[in-house]
């Protein structure tokens, strides 16, 4: 199949809508540089996970319910939130609409996850001089694979890093304990305060120490949190979603 | 009920101690993922161990049979426990028809769970503790705070300070050399001198109906070996079908929990040597409603190594007592609402869901999930405060509906940027405590995406 | 009802699926050296592995522990005596200095030698001891424990894996060689 005749629907979380704007604009602009059949549903909000998460299992289900409604109709749905993207495939109610086992689940995919097992694109156009660190958010690390995690005997692997190696000018920075969580863990960071912070501090204490400019990651909620540890810390990192590098934008 | 928040806000107020906890047990994980990388196999391995554990489950009732048969034939006396407080009795009357008031025990973390020193010292019969983290934890009158490691929440100093006043070591002392010796010299009496042992099981074996201990310490055996009579607590998971398949368990065991490729001692108790009585009591204490519900009945795969405690980025951070139960971390938080979920509930919180712990499982427990599941149902039993609920309940209106949603997106992301920042960061605010909003954009996605369809 | 079936009728119905195989190939094992490692790993565990001549067993013994009180000789392959002649038929041994038996196999991927009731002596005697020296003869190395196993004859009354001293880090994770048990742990690799 060429590639304007895929149908991409853009999912683009409820935080990262009100809060990083430029996430959204930079997934929009690279897929769109390639000619996809791009469309960003306008009905969509959220896809249920912070209440799942907090075991609000029937308030979370019409989110599954709205959100199929939306996308059915597309070969994959792209959403730059591994998060999101887990909750969609492993956490989504068995609803009673055709399609919905099987097939669709697997069609929701990751940014990194599209470009990299869809797309397979060989060459990514962009620079970005300068000094970053990857952080491993766990739900693209240990739950949709992204990477490999440090716990098993597996052969090193990263589609982050295959993709940020072809970024011109990018010097990658590595650091003690990659990939432990980074303490947000969605409203974990608000009801277990303490430990969600004192995460935080020590993945900035390796941040910080690895000379990093700039940190990304494949979830904006995890460098939100450290974000907001690292401003009122006034450490100086900077925060940037993955997709933004890939998509040349500084 | 159980706080673990609270607890764990209590755990950090020593912040060199929270520190130091944290770096040690990492240490532990780290010890871990070496040891690992000795063995090529180690996924493979992980898989037969998951689906050895699965098969005797799922047929736990033909193997307990087989055990029994064989263990009988091999000269043991075989007892049955549906709970704790008969698993107990069982052990109060065997001593007490010998007029025991002494008896030796090494770790067994089903002793803890069913609560057998209390229920001894209170009729008279006194309960030595021989393993050394257990002894320490025994003399400060404290329940172990890690499975593996007992005593991983003391400092040598305190440790010191105990052995000085119970074992009259040299006043001052913290060197762990010294503190150990003073230690061995003091177990080593009882040890040699004990009438009675009890112990915990790591390995039933079906076919052979003979059970695995394993030790670094050699506390176990000197007990098990000197007393007369001997008393195994095994829960009913703890089978396995036999010797042929031993191997894969032991090769992970260790190497999971502390590190090393074995443990110094692994025992393979048969039959009782003449003269000598060997009990095995198969306890269930709720086991086998885990199993027959169904849901979640791959949690009694565990056999209890430790490693999704030692990796669990939160439980590092908290300390084992912030669990409040017998076992902490990844597989207490599942294991504990199991037993009572209206105590218990806030633990399927006390994570991040990382997924570190199924990772790290050589069993391949998927914790994380159970403890996603779990979530559900303590709200579905009511468990959650009034405020936590009524915050979600705002939540989910705003997240839902698309306009409510635009608009108090709008007003919510305005509002932050103008209001002054003691209203946004107040003590109620648990985000704004430690970290500052994001900045707030011109507009939002939705808003921008408008405009550039329109501009085509 | 008693306890025993009310435990296994709440129990499901057992599947009576076929136990999965615990096989685990034994390619990679291919052209490994069994003393190196097991000498490796049995350091690993606090212990000392050395391979000795089997003449020079007796030569050994004596250069490493001189001239001890109370050896407890058990091995087949060593007549080094015990100066405390009584000690073979004491009843009740509270001290063992040296003990020596033989080994009955080695596992060289973990440092573990398997020892059972008829070498041993009294089931309590590898704990008691200060020093336990373990003769093995080199042939009987195997890398890992699925070799091991099929070897072992699990109808007798005890049988134990050794592997180093006893040892605890329950004080601050200091790893400190000598809890309970045996102090010190060799092996000889002869053959």
């Amino acid at each position: 199949m060429s590639r304007d005749r895929i149908r991409v629907g853009l999912f683009i979380p409820c935080y990262i809508d009100q809060f990083y704007p430029q996430v959204g604009k930079a997934v929009y602009r690279f897929l769109k540089k390639l000619n996809l059949d791009l469309e960003y549903p306008m009905d969509q909000t959220c896809c249920g996970q912070p209440l799942a998460n907090s075991g609000m299992r029937k308030e979370s289900e019409k989110y599954a319910v709205k959100f199929w409604k939306l996308f059915s109709g597309f070969d994959y749905v792209v959403c730059p939130s591994a998060s999101c993207v887990l909750h969609v495939r492993e956490h989504f109610p068995d609803l009673p609409e055709d399609g919905m086992e099987g097939s669709f689940r697997g069609k929701t995919l990751e940014f990194v996850e599209f470009i990299h097992d869809i797309l397979r694109l060989e060459k990514i156009e962009a620079s970005f001089p300068h000094k970053v660190a990857l952080i491993h958010g766990c739900h693209g690390l240990r739950g949709l694979r992204l990477e490999s995690s440090s716990e098993l005997n597996v052969s090193y692997f990263s589609k982050n890093m295959e993709l940020l190696r072809q970024v011109r000018g990018i010097r990658m920075v590595t650091y003690d304990r990659e990939d432990e969580c980074c303490g947000f863990g969605g409203s974990f960071s608000v009801f277990e305060e303490t430990v969600s912070v004192r995460m935080g501090l020590d993945k900035l204490k390796s941040l910080t120490a690895c000379g990093a400019e700039y940190v990304t990651g494949n979830d904006m909620s995890c460098l939100m949190h450290l974000e907001g540890l690292s401003h009122r810390q006034h450490l100086g990192l900077k925060f940037i979603h993955i997709a933004e590098i890939l998509n040349g934008a500084v | 009920m159980i706080d673990h928040a609270g607890n764990a806000a209590a755990f950090n107020r020593d912040k060199s101690f929270a520190e130091w906890h944290n770096e040690t047990l990492w240490h532990v994980r780290h010890k871990r993922d070496m040891a690992r990388n000795g063995v090529v196999d180690w996924e493979l391995l992980r898989e037969k161990a998951s689906a050895i554990k699965e098969h005797t489950l799922a047929n736990l009732h033909d193997y307990l049979l087989e055990f029994e048969k064989n263990a009988l034939r091999n000269g043991w006396v075989i007892h049955w426990a549906s709970g704790s407080d008969l698993h107990n009795r069982i052990i109060l009357d065997i001593l007490s028809e010998e007029n025991i008031n002494e008896v030796v025990k090494s770790k067994s973390m089903l002793t803890e769970e069913c609560g057998l020193n209390v229920f001894l010292e209170k009729r008279g019969i006194r309960i030595i503790d021989t393993d050394l983290g257990e002894r320490i934890v025994q003399l400060a009158e404290t329940p172990p705070s890690h499975i593996v490691l007992p005593a991983i929440h003391m400092k040598k100093k305190e440790i010191g300070e105990l052995f000085h006043k119970h074992l009259h070591s040299a006043p001052g002392s913290e060197d762990p050399e010294y503190l150990t010796r003073v230690a061995r010299e003091n177990l080593r009496i009882h040890l040699k001198n004990a009438k009675a042992a009890i112990s915990g099981v790591n390995f039933g074996l079906a076919d052979s109906g003979a059970i695995v201990v394993c030790t670094n310490e050699g506390n176990a055996d000197m007990g098990i070996h000197h007393a007369d009579i001997y008393i195994a607590s095994m829960g009913i998971e703890k089978l396995i079908p036999g010797k042929t398949e031993l191997p894969v368990f032991l090769e992970l065991l260790a190497r999971s929990a502390t590190g090393q490729p074995i443990t110094a001692y692994t025992s393979h108790l048969i039959k009782p040597p003449p003269g000598k009585t060997y009990h095995i009591i198969l306890v269930d204490n709720g086991r086998a409603d885990i199993l027959s519900g169904n849901k979640y009945g791959e949690v009694l795969k565990c056999i209890r190594c430790g490693a999704c405690i030692n990796t669990c980025p939160v439980y590092r951070r908290s300390g084992g007592y912030s669990y409040g139960f017998t076992i902490p971390g990844p597989i207490g938080s599942v294991l504990a609402p199991l037993k009572n979920m209206k105590k218990y509930h806030a633990l399927p919180f006390a994570s991040t869901l990382c997924g570190s712990c199924s990772d790290v499982c050589p069993v391949k427990i998927d914790l994380h999930e159970i403890l996603f599941k779990l979530r559900y149902d303590a709200v579905d039993a009511g468990s959650l405060s009034m405020a936590k609920r009524l915050m979600l309940f705002i939540l989910d209106q705003v997240l839902y509906r698309k306009s409510l949603y635009s608009i108090l997106g709008f007003f919510g992301t305005r509002l932050l940027k103008y209001l002054p920042s003691f209203m946004v960061y107040h003590r109620f605010n648990g985000w704004g405590k430690s970290r500052d909003f994001p900045g707030i954009p011109d507009q939002s996605f939705k808003k921008w995406y408008k405009e550039e369809i329109k501009r085509g | 009802m008693d306890e025993r079936d009310k435990i296994l009728n709440k129990l499901p119905r057992p599947t009576g699926d076929k136990k999965p195989s615990a096989y685990i190939s034994m390619d990679k094992n291919a052209g490994i050296d069994l003393v190196t490692e097991f000498i490796g790993n049995l350091s690993a565990c606090g212990g000392r592995g050395i391979q000795v001549k089997k003449e020079n067993v007796e030569v050994t013994i004596n250069e490493i522990y001189g001239n001890p009180d109370r050896v407890m000789n058990l091995s087949g392959f060593s007549s080094f005596p015990s100066r405390n002649t009584e000690i073979s038929v004491q009843v009740k041994i509270d001290q063992i200095d040296l003990l020596i038996v033989d080994g009955l196999i080695g596992v060289a991927g973990n440092g573990a030698v398997w020892l059972t009731e008829d070498k041993i002596g009294e089931r309590k005697f590898p704990f008691i001891a200060t020093d336990i020296l373990i003769l093995l003869q080199q042939d009987l190395l195997v890398p890992d424990l699925f070799q091991a196993y099929p070897r072992i004859d699990l109808s007798t009354g005890f049988g134990l894996w050794i592997a180093g001293p006893s040892k605890t880090a329950d004080i601050e994770q200091s790893l400190v060689i000598g809890a309970q048990g045996a102090l010190r742990h060799t092996v000889f690799i002869f053959g």
